[in-house]
């Protein structure tokens, strides 16, 4: 914990508010993060250390706006200067090209909230091996060799799969869209 | 590359999965950068993934905890289904469906005060005591001997809950804490702390799990705590316990009086902090004393050491130099200014540390000595309170900026009066030295590491342990 936070209010209070509105709000700022650093491992990391951010800033948020955006701006800083330590990064942040990714995805996210009405339904109708997949790699978060371990395949054989079924899920996800509009 | 096709289709995936090569990851960033329809499917794939990868949070801890923790004995045979259910909602068609399924199944999902009607043979625990309990959901309502049930979870804001659960064991939670009880012999921490005292045969190997760790009981009583930010620390006072740290195979065994603290990410930083001995032999209880034989000893000619920012006291009782920190001893007796670097009074400052070129840092430990020569209480100067940080490019950070806003990484958060619980001078040893290691392997890679130090400390010797990286490679 940070001693040296400039909270007015006790410190278990801001603690508890602190958390309240960072754990309302965790899932839509690793999904922001994701789209700029996509590994999950990566991105959580990030994430954890924009936690220890806006602990120190939480201060300075207004209460009267929304949590989620004003999060993201430090997102993208924590997200920028994690970038600028990884020597293969940096070519994300030369020209602004992050900037404009995030950027890009505020305009498409009515756009892709809408697609991903659909994710549930179409992840009911995965085949039962393929759904397991996607159970151990996403929700469990197991490593790709314990999966592979599991399914008795190799590991280049469960990452093509894992590509597959996203595959799978986009085109699931397309069509309800078109059942959508015709009916 | 171009788009759309087969590459764009592998790197993507491959970026996904963390396994893109430096050459697909340059084309495919080129691709973005000139691209405006593939930069869009881009963000439509890395949307989705991004949402199946956060689904998770929106169910808490427990993927990992299926994990970490040996499936209970008094699992009910359908537990995995119900497990299943709780954790992944996108397999039921609704969420309303699937909160009718939780209750059913008996895996609440939040506390909702006195369950009557569950069935209690899901009990895990029983509230004992409450002393000033509030609760985060301003409806909850909790009288002392309601039930807690398996998996469910346990909000409390502020004051204090005593908890008492099948095996025995008695927990004591302290507001803000958010814990779930996972069986009748283990708990979920997710923030704030939870004291344990096991004391009966069927409470041992009571487990409390963080995020990024698993401490197994083996005595008697222990706290652990876990700070908003996945700062886990964990306080020894009675017996044994072995602390598990999440993907690390091997545990290892803490102390009646030993504490640990466990950084969240990746490496699984570990700080100990231990009091002296009070001579100028610097003896510990687990950590070497001032050593002539680390990477940094001026000995070595490998590194240096200046103040960063602030000023070290100049007069009266003068400061000596920075490079006292890395000459392999500490002082030679409790109130040596000389031998120390301690900056102006109530001011703070940073030190930093060039270890020359980028090394494998492997241990870093910083020695701290000081007691007012007629006045036993005044030890202001003994406590230990920084924040470590290390960077591996060849040149040093705009030391203007705060640190984490100019590339430094953060290691590690030393407060060894917190650690002491220091609230009559008298409790604060004299000499203290924390030893900052990784749970398996390097701290990091470094060239320069920095110390923030929030107080004006009598540092003795700062010691960093590691191996060039042209060893390493």
């Amino acid at each position: 914990m940070n001693e040296n936070s400039r909270h007015p209010v006790s410190k278990s209070a801001g603690q508890q508010e602190f958390l309240r509105v960072f754990l309302a709000n965790e899932r839509e700022i690793l999904r922001y993060v994701v789209a700029l650093v996509p590994n999950i491992g990566d991105a959580q990391e990030i994430v954890q250390q924009t936690a220890v951010v806006l602990w120190e800033k939480f201060d300075q948020y207004d209460v009267e706006r929304p949590f989620a955006p004003w999060a993201c701006r430090f997102a993208l800083n924590v997200t920028r200067q994690w970038m600028s330590r990884q020597q293969r990064w940096k070519a994300l942040l030369d020209g602004g090209l992050a900037e404009e990714l995030a950027a890009r995805r505020e305009q498409l996210r009515p756009e892709f909230d809408e697609r991903l009405v659909h994710l549930e339904q179409c992840l009911a109708k995965l085949p039962e091996e393929r759904r397991s997949l996607v159970d151990g790699y996403y929700f469990r978060q197991l490593d790709v060799a314990t999966l592979a371990e599991r399914a008795e395949r190799t590991v280049d054989a469960i990452y093509k799969t894992l590509q597959r079924v996203r595959r799978q899920l986009r085109d699931c996800i397309e069509r309800s869209l078109g059942e959508e509009l015709t009916t | 590359m171009k788009f759309p096709s087969s590459e764009f289709d592998d790197a993507v995936a491959a970026l996904c999965h963390g396994v893109i090569g430096d050459d697909a990851m340059t084309e495919l960033h080129e691709l973005l950068r000139d691209e405006p329809s593939a930069r869009d499917e881009y963000l439509w794939r890395v949307e989705m993934h991004g949402e199946l990868a956060s689904e998770r949070l929106g169910f808490g801890h427990s993927a990992a905890v299926e994990e970490e923790i040996e499936k209970p004995a008094e699992s009910p045979p359908r537990r995995s289904e119900i497990q299943a259910l709780r954790l992944h909602p996108r397999w039921k068609t609704a969420a309303a469906a699937a909160v009718a399924l939780f209750a059913l199944s008996g895996g609440l999902w939040m506390w909702h005060g006195s369950q009557p009607s569950q069935d209690e043979s899901e009990a895990v625990a029983r509230f004992a005591e409450l002393r000033k309990s509030r609760w985060m959901l301003p409806s909850t309502q909790v009288s002392t001997g309601d039930v807690i049930l398996k998996e469910q979870r346990i909000e409390l804001s502020s004051g204090s809950a005593e908890v008492e659960f099948k095996s025995g064991a008695r927990m004591t939670l302290s507001g803000p804490t958010i814990l779930e009880a996972l069986s009748s012999n283990s708990v979920f921490l997710l923030l704030g702390q939870a004291r344990l005292v096991a004391e009966m045969p069927e409470s041992k190997g009571f487990t409390v799990i963080t995020r990024n760790s698993k401490f197994v009981d083996i005595g008697t009583a222990f706290t652990a705590t876990v700070a908003p930010d996945g700062l886990s620390r964990l306080e020894v006072s009675k017996g044994e316990v072995d602390v598990v740290l999440k993907g690390i195979k091997k545990s290892r065994r803490l102390k009646a009086g030993e504490t640990l603290y466990v950084e969240p990410g990746e490496r699984k930083i570990v700080t100990r902090i231990e009091p002296g001995d009070g001579t100028a032999a610097f003896r510990f209880p687990t950590i070497e004393p001032p050593s002539h034989d680390d990477y940094a000893d001026q000995a070595s000619g490998h590194a240096t050491i200046r103040v960063a920012r602030g000023e070290l006291k100049n007069r009266p009782g003068a400061s000596g130099e920075a490079m006292v920190l890395l000459d392999g001893l500490g002082q030679s007796r409790q109130d040596a200014p000389r031998e120390s670097a301690f900056f102006r009074d109530r001011t703070e400052g940073s030190l930093l540390v060039d270890l020359g070129r980028t090394i494998s840092v492997t241990r870093i430990n910083s020695y701290s000595w000081h007691q007012h020569h007629a006045v036993p209480g005044h030890r202001h100067r003994a406590r230990q309170r920084f924040t470590l940080y290390g960077y591996s490019g060849e040149e040093v950070p705009d030391l203007t900026m705060p640190p984490e806003e100019s590339g430094w990484v953060r290691v590690a958060r030393v407060n060894t009066d917190r650690f002491f619980r220091v609230n009559d001078l008298l409790d604060r040893p004299s000499q203290q030295a924390s030893s900052i290691t990784a749970a398996r392997g390097e701290i990091g890679r470094f060239r320069y590491l920095l110390w923030e130090v929030k107080r004006n400390t009598f540092f003795g010797e700062f010691d960093v342990y590691g191996k060039s990286s042209q060893s390493v490679d």
